[in-house]
């Protein structure tokens, strides 16, 4: 026998208390995996994206026009290799409350301008040449069953057409594919902006946001100056921010996933001490004659810390591993409906270390509550008690 | 035998092992005071085999635990080796005990999840040695109670005198300078009990080992080399 045995032994000798405990914080450390992912799935691209794509919207709200004339002044920075620009089109098929994300775009440069999109030559030649053509992303053409050369009428929830017909005529040129990291869904589906521009009545020329793409990721700070700087007075003034930034501020408009994640994390510190400390002190109530014991054979107030924080350790552990594993279960089972819109969505290893990491803190915080027990434990009274 | 050292000569006679010079102990029962221990004066040399004897509440479970440092005088001082316990901290006192005391106790004490060999094995934990040497030790300590043939039983499955014998093995895997025994055979019937007395009596006599041990009965009394009656926590007199 060594020690870690003896720490084992004690830790089973009643075996549903440790199996009730530790699948109590499985369920803890499982709820947190979950959370975990979501944020991953949210958050993760954005943290680690580059800062090479800038978005450029109007200063009042992300909802108010920029003109388009502003295109010959951001094009006139030679650190910015390429520009695309873009409008909502607020599509909707058949009724407005089915939604279709579609964004009308400047063609080839919008593309050029973000190149999380990829599409193949033949596909973006087709779309180029049918003023109505339409792209349609990987995951919502799988989703919706969408193939090459479908046709299909949308109406638009924002604008009207000046021939006063309800719905928008488009055909399918090409399907797109965004990259795995990138901070954008891929969801949207892009028509041409001059299709938009043409047949709207209002607000013609105008555009929602412009998309520059940089030479050197390091100068995002400066140039985002200078264009607000350039435009501060004008009409519309301008907000420019990286692409991983407008991401994060749009989402944070739907829910703060970081706080969350506090609260839940804290839940779980919290849940876990109450019950631990429950049953440590249990443990410690049944088995004040073995501390007295091994005390009185020569275990020091030291040894026995370390003995009750390996004890700890392996409960909350155990739990912690089996509540991962049951995380990763259920993430596994969730991505192939999530994974569509969240990517990222999945445990990371930071994520499992944080974790541990907590588990670890608690069996720390934990295995001092016995310590008031050991010194004021009267020895001769225990090993004397029948 | 080979674990255990014979392990007095006449030159330890020289120094006392276990010197207490004027131990009190006081309670508080409610608002009162209440003396257990009034002024205890005794040596105790090494290869002795002391057994204290008194009514209940005559205080030599008191004076036994004092000796054993599992509790502190009010005043006065124990000396073990001539060195003064007085001031040493916990882990001070873990470490001595750890290294020179054997306990026996009247409910055995034994860890229900360790089989016997491993209730023997624990005070071993405690130093830097090999699993072998271990081993050897745990084995040759259960076959001086007689117990090779219940290593691998738990507790449970053991009677009270196996039970004590048990203990009486983990007591001296550590080869320890005395063993403190306090009413070893308290909890058996006269077969197990006389059992147990039979093993500390060899121990005395074969391996000079130093023992102080409180008992009611008096012909457990009656095997050790010298007798001390305590009586309203006073020493009343010594049979030699």
């Amino acid at each position: 026998m060594n020690l870690p045995t003896f720490v084992i032994r004690n830790a089973l000798r009643n075996r549903l208390r440790f199996a009730l405990t530790v699948g109590t914080v499985a369920a803890a450390f499982c709820l947190l995996a979950l959370f975990q992912a979501t944020s991953q799935g949210l958050m993760g691209n954005i943290a680690n994206s580059e800062t090479d794509q800038l978005i450029v919207l109007n200063k009042a709200s992300a909802s108010s026009p920029l003109p388009i004339k502003y295109l010959e002044h951001l094009s006139s920075y030679p650190q910015v290799a390429e520009i695309g620009y873009a409008d909502w089109f607020g599509g909707y098929f058949q009724r407005p409350e089915n939604s279709v994300p579609v964004i009308a775009v400047n063609g080839d440069a919008y593309l050029k301008a973000n190149p999380d999109f990829t599409l193949d030559p033949l596909s973006l030649r087709n779309w180029l040449a049918n003023r109505n053509g339409i792209l349609v992303s990987e995951k919502m053409a799988q989703r919706m069953n969408i193939l090459v050369g479908q046709k299909f009428s949308l109406g638009s929830s924002i604008w009207k057409r000046s021939d006063n017909e309800p719905y928008w005529d488009f055909i399918v040129s090409g399907i797109y594919q965004t990259s795995e990291d990138s901070v954008v869904a891929g969801l949207n589906l892009f028509m041409h902006y001059d299709y938009l521009n043409e047949v709207k009545i209002v607000r013609k020329n105008t555009v929602g946001a412009f998309s520059l793409l940089l030479n050197d990721p390091n100068q995002y700070a400066q140039i985002s100056q200078s264009i607000d700087a350039h435009f501060a007075n004008s009409g519309a003034a301008t907000s420019t921010m990286t692409l991983a930034a407008y991401a994060e501020a749009m989402l944070s408009q739907m829910v703060n996933i970081s706080e969350v994640i506090k609260y839940v994390m804290g839940v779980i510190f919290v849940t876990s001490i109450g019950i631990l400390a429950a049953n440590i002190s249990n443990n410690l109530r049944d088995r004040r004659k073995e501390v007295a014991l091994t005390s009185a054979i020569g275990f020091s107030h030291h040894r026995l810390f370390s003995l009750f924080f390996c004890e700890n350790a392996l409960l909350l552990l155990s739990g912690t591993g089996l509540g991962y594993l049951l995380g990763f279960a259920i993430i596994s089972v969730l991505y192939e409906q999530i994974g569509l819109f969240l990517p990222a969505f999945g445990l990371s290893v930071s994520g499992v270390l944080t974790g541990i990491g907590i588990a670890a803190g608690i069996s720390l915080i934990l295995a001092v509550l016995p310590l008031r027990e050991l010194y004021t434990l009267k020895l001769s009274e225990q090993l004397k008690a029948a | 035998m080979i674990p255990l050292t014979k392990q007095h000569s006449e030159q330890d006679n020289a120094l006392p092992l276990l010197g207490i010079q004027g131990v009190t102990k006081r309670f508080m029962k409610g608002n009162m005071p209440v003396d257990i221990l009034k002024g205890i004066n005794m040596d105790i040399q090494a290869g002795e085999f002391v057994t204290l004897m008194g009514p209940s509440g005559s205080g030599k479970s008191t004076l036994l635990n004092i000796i054993g440092g599992l509790d502190k005088p009010s005043s006065g001082s124990l000396t073990f080796a001539g060195e003064d316990l007085a001031n040493f901290s916990q882990s001070q006192l873990a470490k001595w005990r750890a290294n020179n005391l054997g306990f026996v106790f009247q409910n055995y004490q034994l860890i229900p999840v360790l089989t016997a060999a491993e209730n023997v094995e624990m005070p071993l934990l405690l130093r830097n040695m090999s699993k072998q040497e271990r081993q050897r030790r745990v084995s040759t300590a259960l076959e001086v109670v007689g117990l090779s043939n219940r290593q691998d039983h738990y507790p449970k499955e053991l009677s009270g005198g196996q039970e004590q014998r048990v203990s009486i093995a983990r007591a001296l895997v550590n080869d320890p300078k005395f063993l403190i025994c306090d009413e070893p055979t308290g909890n058996l019937d006269s077969l197990s009990g006389k059992q147990i007395l039979s093993i500390l009596s060899s121990l005395h006599r074969d391996f000079g080992k130093t023992i102080i041990m409180v008992t009611h009965d008096k012909e457990a009394a009656n095997i050790g080399s010298r007798l001390v009656r305590l009586q309203d926590g006073m020493l009343q007199g010594e049979a030699p």
